[in-house]
């Protein structure tokens, strides 16, 4: 139904910036839960999130393994984080994400998820971002992350464990 | 297979990926098992907890936001770099209809043009681009090859332009490279009307539409040499490049016009040079390069060739396509939804609505009404496989500004290959139709037709 990764980055790099749209919308959610689980605040991470794909989109030319967007993007993400947790002096450890549960902001944020999501290790965040932020299938994501798809599974299995594992935690610390 | 065993494969149980019969194990072992029933249950439910937390993060508007910013941004590197941001306009009005595609040469075209801008007037040598402005005015017919560098096939243009200097017909016969899906398409321009023939997907589009026939006809003008030149003199920025003219002895050599800028910018081209015939000052091909590392690396070339060849009249009609080819004109068709009282943003939530409707209900004639008048058969074709079974949500729509329309978000539920999912069109846009006031169409993007 739709192309894959590869040929939107090649369309744009050939001068047609609107296929950076498909991207955009691609990875939208993911870009954002990750910069979430990061900076702890939503709004905080929709405005990261916006500078990472501004950023990618500029540096398209450097992404040397054109089959490879998402790993980068979320590259560029983790940069843009540390940026702004740098500039702005306001810490994304879990004690922010567990100050901010008790306050609130909207019932629909499941903070404790965050809270996990934020201390699980990148591999393991990477493939439930892809999973479930990015809508894409196993074998999606085994193309994209250029690994097979028996791997996808296992590592998507190790990281409910860990997540449940974490959720638990934050459960018996209460 | 034991419980550990069985515990390993919930993952790929869930996600559709085990063989029948490592399925048909497991759920015989899950039906007398109740720890890894449950197991598999928590396994579901954190999935669906992430699902939700996904859910609470998606934004409508957060692509506009982001690609706003984007042409912003890039506008203004491109002022900085004091070059004009018209072949980024340009691509943002023609980029999203379906048929638009061939502007891309154009465009590609119209980049160069611009690049050439820069060139400076002040030259000490004895040709002078004015010679070729001169010898470029009784040119009527035009007939250029656009060599793009990695593809072997060109980009091939046929111009006759009126005694004025007006554009009558073009004739584009556009690559497959250009647009795989499409196969090698040809496309014609005649009295304001614009009509694109598929082979490979046995279909022609008609259209008039005036946004689209002033931008093609910008970008058509400016492949002719005489206005380039004459576009380059009266833009010219002393400084901002380097000109060089090389004029040989040997009358048979071209003569090589260099245009170099000086500063790095991002001007789709950084350095242009123009091969002109000496004995009669025509044009007869112009190399485009890029910086690249510090290299000059050839882009495109355009071939200049059979000047005031008289092109036959049958380059620019169809006269030889099949009985059984889909025919789509939109000249005389009514397409899409009448507004009537309705506001545009519930217009356009109506279209996409009954458009859902009409594939739940299978009703191709309808669907195609909505979708640009695409024929019954047509949508048969791309949607047929495809069970529609249930609009789950039509969102707010936003206002997108590549296509002048609203961006309607929506989910269906469907079934395809016996697999039931719910399905988030990316493309789902709707606007005015053109050149039939107060109607309203969704202009593509669901699925390729």
């Amino acid at each position: 139904m739709t192309e894959n990764d590869q040929y939107y980055v090649e369309q744009c790099l050939d001068g047609r910036p609107d296929e950076f749209r498909h991207l955009i919308r691609r990875y939208q959610t993911a870009v954002t839960a990750y910069l979430t689980s990061k900076l702890g605040n939503k709004t905080n991470a929709e405005e990261a999130a916006q500078e990472t794909f501004v950023r990618a989109y500029f540096s398209l030319a450097d992404l040397k393994k054109r089959d490879s967007f998402s790993s980068w993007l979320l590259g560029i993400a983790n940069r843009v984080a540390k940026e702004q947790l740098r500039n702005k002096h306001f810490s994304a450890d879990v004690d922010l994400l567990a100050e901010q549960q008790s306050r609130q902001q909207k019932s629909s944020d499941d903070f404790e998820l965050q809270r996990a999501f934020a201390q699980l290790p990148d591999s393991y965040r990477e493939v439930i971002l892809l999973r479930f932020y990015a809508s894409q299938s196993c074998q999606q994501i085994a193309g994209n992350l250029n690994m097979p798809l028996g791997t996808v599974t296992k590592t998507l299995s190790r990281a409910y464990s860990e997540l449940r594992r974490l959720l638990e935690k934050q459960k018996s610390e209460r | 297979m034991n419980c550990t065993e069985i515990r390993k494969k919930l993952v790929e149980y869930i996600e559709g990926l085990l063989l029948d019969e490592q399925k048909r194990q497991l759920e015989a072992h899950l039906k007398d098992c109740r720890q890894c029933q449950a197991e598999l249950d928590r396994l579901i439910a954190l999935g669906q907890r992430i699902t939700s937390d996904a859910k609470s993060k998606q934004s409508a508007d957060f692509e506009n936001v982001v690609f706003n910013r984007i042409i912003r941004e890039q506008n203004l590197k491109l002022k900085q770099a004091d070059v004009t941001n018209r072949p980024l306009q340009v691509w943002r009005i023609i980029m999203k209809s379906s048929i638009t595609k061939f502007a891309a040469a154009a465009v590609i075209v119209i980049a160069a043009v611009l690049s050439i801008n820069l060139l400076s007037k002040s030259t000490p040598a004895a040709y002078a681009l004015e010679q070729t402005i001169q010898a470029s005015h009784s040119v009527q017919y035009l007939h250029t090859k656009n060599f793009v560098a990695s593809q072997e096939e060109p980009m091939e243009f046929w111009l006759e332009f009126e005694p004025g200097g007006q554009l009558k017909n073009m004739r584009f016969n556009k690559p497959a490279w250009m647009e795989p899906d499409d196969g090698e398409t040809v496309i014609v321009w005649k009295e304001n009307k614009a009509q694109l023939w598929s082979k490979k997907k046995n279909f022609l589009v008609t259209l008039r539409d005036k946004q689209f026939a002033d931008e093609v006809l910008k970008g058509v003008e400016q492949m002719d040499p005489k206005l380039a030149i004459e576009r380059m003199q009266k833009k010219q920025e002393e400084g901002k490049i380097e000109l060089t003219i090389k004029e040989p002895t040997d009358k048979a050599e071209p003569i090589v016009v260099t245009a170099t800028s000086i500063k790095e910018n991002d001007a789709p081209f950084q350095r242009m040079v123009l091969f002109v015939d000496q004995a009669t000052r025509l044009v007869n091909s112009v190399e485009l390069y890029k910086l690249e590392a510090g290299e000059y690396k050839k882009a495109m070339t355009i071939e200049y060739f059979d000047y005031n060849q008289p092109i036959d009249a049958k380059m620019f009609t169809f006269d030889d396509i099949p009985d059984d080819a889909m025919r789509m004109d939109q000249t005389t068709q009514e397409v899409g939804l009448a507004q009537g009282n309705l506001s545009d943003k519930e217009i356009a939530v109506e279209v996409i609505r009954q458009f859902l409707e009409a594939l739940i209900e299978k009703d191709y004639a309808k669907a195609g009404r909505m979708f640009s008048g695409t024929p019954a058969e047509r949508m048969q074709k791309a949607y047929g496989q495809i069970r529609f079974i249930r609009i789950i949500s039509i969102g707010e729509p936003v206002p997108h500004s590549l296509t002048s329309g609203l961006y309607v978000p929506c989910t269906v539920e469907i079934e395809e290959n016996g697999k039931i999912s719910q399905w988030q069109p990316e493309h789902s846009y709707v606007r005015q139709v053109h050149g039939q006031p107060g109607r309203w169409e969704i202009i593509g993007g669901f699925r390729g037709i």
